[in-house]
């Protein structure tokens, strides 16, 4: 019983969740459809400085990380990933910079920090559940989920 | 039944598509939710003019002919469904550009207003040919014609910039230009008849009106194919892509409840409520969570999930 009960308050969570990544989404003024690369350039304005993508072996389970200089950042992301794994995998560190993610916003003391893990893709805490849906959200503005509409068009 | 009922009858039927398509697969782009719009809105003013339903809204609300002014009404509005159906489809669409609501709302109420400097006592199912010869009947006419004649001019040019940018444009969209060129051709009567009309040359009245009836039908049925030349292939595919990602799911499903056992945790996918639109959002987020327990427990990804789309990530590489 208490598990049913548990299962309802996760999914009540999951919801309330949902509809908050959409509105953060939306609240972003970002065009109805965007390339990656746009998305990206978007990002660098919100952080103010440039980020680098890397593909780096990357200790244990993780499957993407990023970390912040004092003048750029880096997304790095481990070989073997599917295209479409990749792709959640940056849209999760850009959601991460979107959400003004404090975890994110190192303020450098030293030249280069040792980095955040901001994606573990183990989606151990709520507020990894909060940014892996607000990737979903924008999965969907830059056509990844549906790539033949990327173009639109008249009445199509 | 009228011409204009005739007419309404490919604005129906391209409504019922969409309609059937919209409660299967549960999505559309914007510009096919205005057609959409356009569609109905079309339709019923053209249905309007269906000769009980004429006589039951005068007898209703005791103004002769007002059925006529509701179906003018509503096919302006259709209209400017129409032309936010083409301005949805661009990359950075302005959906509530003022002037485009100011222009409608001036349409709306300039026939509103002529409609009712009309003397017009008695009801007839042939308004324009009963009324036409006063001068406000002609503006009433010509409003509505420059109005409807402006949106599909405008129309068609976006959909001919679409053609020179190759964007994979159905050759079916053609006869929506044919079909706009139609209507343009059917305002210019129109414009001729009333001007005749009001001049008392009959003569003339009767040539026009001989060629306003073909010219009006063939032009609603151009428009209609030429429509659905975009809507139904794109409709058939997106069902087809709809029908395939219910049976992916059916079949990933289970596999991710066996690589959470096998990898010792779970993430995301089982606690979202996945309102049917987003069939898409669901496949990508089973598909990387399949991935990711795949990868947490040693084991390979089940071939079903790798489903790859490789277009954005190509963008990446800089």
């Amino acid at each position: 019983m208490s598990g049913v009960l548990s299962g309802s308050k996760d999914r009540v969570v999951i919801r309330r969740r949902q509809g908050d990544a959409r509105r953060q989404v939306r609240q972003l003024g970002l065009p109805r459809r965007l390339t990656l690369t746009e998305l990206i350039a978007r990002a660098e304005q919100t952080l103010g400085k440039p980020i680098e993508l890397q593909t780096v072996e990357l200790p244990g389970d993780l499957s993407a990380r990023f970390i912040q200089r004092k003048s750029s950042a880096v997304l790095e992301t481990c070989p073997g990933l599917s295209d479409r794994s990749r792709v959640a995998c940056i849209l999760h560190e850009l959601a991460h910079v979107f959400m003004s993610d404090p975890g994110c916003d190192h303020r450098a003391y030293t030249d280069m920090l040792s980095g955040r893990t901001a994606f573990t893709r183990s989606l151990d805490t709520p507020h990894e559940h909060a940014v892996e849906l607000f990737a979903d959200q924008l999965a969907v503005r830059i056509g990844f989920l549906d790539p033949e509409e990327q173009d639109g068009g008249i009445f199509r | 039944m009228t011409l204009h009922v005739w007419g309404s009858i490919p604005a129906w039927i391209i409504l019922a598509v969409l309609i059937v398509r919209l409660w299967l697969v549960r999505t559309q782009s914007a510009s096919v939710t205005w057609l959409m719009v356009c569609c109905a809105f079309v339709a019923l003013g053209l249905t309007t003019n269906l000769d009980v339903i004429v006589d039951s809204l005068s007898a209703n609300t005791h103004v002769p002919n007002i059925a006529d002014v509701i179906s003018r009404s509503l096919t302006v509005c259709g209209l400017f469904a129409l032309a936010q159906s083409v301005e949805a489809a661009a990359r950075t669409a302005r959906l509530l550009r003022a002037s485009r609501f100011v222009a409608c709302g001036i349409v709306l109420v300039a026939l509103i207003v002529l409609f009712a400097l009309t003397d017009a006592p008695a009801t007839t199912d042939k308004f324009m040919q009963t009324y036409g010869g006063q001068i406000p009947t002609a503006l009433y006419s010509a409003t509505f014609m420059i109005y409807i004649a402006s949106i599909l001019g405008i129309s068609a040019a976006a959909v001919l910039a679409e053609f020179r940018q190759g964007r994979g444009t159905s050759r079916m969209y053609w006869l929506f230009i044919v079909g706009s060129g139609g209507i343009i051709l059917l305002a210019l009567i129109a414009i001729a008849l009333d001007t005749a009309h009001v001049l008392g040359a009959m003569d003339a009245v009767d040539i026009l009106i001989a060629v306003y009836n073909p010219v009006f039908l063939l032009s609603m049925v151009f428009l209609a194919i030429g429509a659905a030349g975009g809507v139904l292939p794109a409709a058939a595919r997106e069902f087809r892509d709809w029908r395939e990602t219910q049976r992916r799911i059916g079949a990933l499903e289970p596999e991710l409840r066996r690589l959470e056992e096998d990898a010792g945790h779970s993430g995301i996918y089982f606690t979202v409520r996945w309102h049917p639109r987003e069939w898409r959002s669901q496949l990508h987020r089973l598909s990387v969570e399949i991935e990711d327990r795949a990868r947490e427990s040693g084991q390979a990804v089940p071939a079903a999930a790798a489903l790859e789309s490789t277009e954005p990530l190509t963008e990446t590489t800089r």
